[in-house]
């Protein structure tokens, strides 16, 4: 999927928020809780489709390179899925709303909360590292598509005309 | 059609891991002490639906309401962890790339 650095950019700091959001089930409620995380589960299947090429090269490439960035990018980004599944399958294993709004009863063992709770817990460490590793592209592109157009609104524009400006005119003779 | 068969693909890795993480759960199902009872040590449990302990939908219901004044300190508590993260890995990057730069440069010399 093509997709241009702003596109990516938008989606990433949606992911981001919704993240932020849904780990603070205290800010939302139980509800918007859950179900703001079952979203966020299509936000990550969005992500994955706009870095599809990357990560089949790399996945291709993994064993032929030994040491690269992109390896210790692939085996972090692969542990963060692992992370991210977990907490989403754990998520669910404990809901409230969202299965008896589907109408399951479970009979779950504890352990899932504490799974929860960890996996989220991993998850945070995850994103951090992360965020530090593509944090070029995020500096530059938040820099290009974000800082400098609210700076450009602040400032006045250099060329702008500064009021009437007299202007020449050219003056034909009559014959 | 190419994205469906991604998507396809996303949704097949994913059910992998997850069935991976529930069988692993549900295998070996560790309950931590404050968890199984008051002051009983952790007990490591097979989840044959005998010896795990059900939990009740309901339970833990303090959970469920909103606060906005608590939810936000959380928020920032966790946008400052992952702050603190960022930082810690981007300076373990930097000192690596140091070493490496002055590696290059004793070789050089």
């Amino acid at each position: 999927m093509n997709t241009s650095a702003k596109t990516n950019l938008i989606l990433d700091i949606t992911i981001f928020a919704a993240f932020l959001v849904s780990a603070n089930p205290a800010l939302t409620g139980n509800t918007i809780h859950e179900w703001l995380s079952l979203s966020f589960a299509a936000a990550i299947i969005a992500h994955l489709l706009f870095h599809w090429k990357w990560l089949v090269n790399v996945t291709t490439e993994f064993f032929k390179k030994f040491f690269h960035q992109s390896r210790l990018n692939y085996v972090m980004n692969l542990l963060f899925f692992v992370a991210m599944t977990a907490v989403m399958l754990s998520g669910l294993m404990i809901s409230k709303d969202i299965m008896s709004f589907l109408g399951i009863q479970l009979d779950v063992s504890r352990s899932w909360k504490t799974i929860h709770s960890l996996a989220a817990d991993a998850s945070i460490i995850m994103l951090g590292i992360h965020t530090a590793l593509h944090w070029k592209w995020i500096v530059t592109y938040v820099g290009r598509y974000l800082v400098n157009p609210i700076r450009g609104l602040s400032q006045p524009q250099a060329n702008a005309p500064k009021g009437l400006v007299p202007q020449p005119v050219r003056i034909q003779k009559e014959n | 059609m190419k994205t469906i068969l991604n998507i396809l693909v996303i949704l097949l890795v994913t059910a992998i891991v997850a069935g991976g993480v529930f069988a692993l759960v549900e295998n070996t199902t560790l309950v931590s002490s404050n968890e199984s009872g008051h002051g009983q040590p952790p007990a490591t449990l097979n989840a044959d639906g005998t010896s795990a302990q059900p939990m009740r939908h309901g339970e833990g219901d303090g959970e469920r309401g909103a606060s906005f004044t608590r939810g936000m300190s959380e928020l920032l508590v966790t946008l400052g962890k992952l702050g603190a993260i960022t930082v810690i890995v981007l300076l373990l990057q930097k000192g690596f790339d140091q070493i490496r730069s002055m590696k290059f440069k004793t070789i050089q010399s």
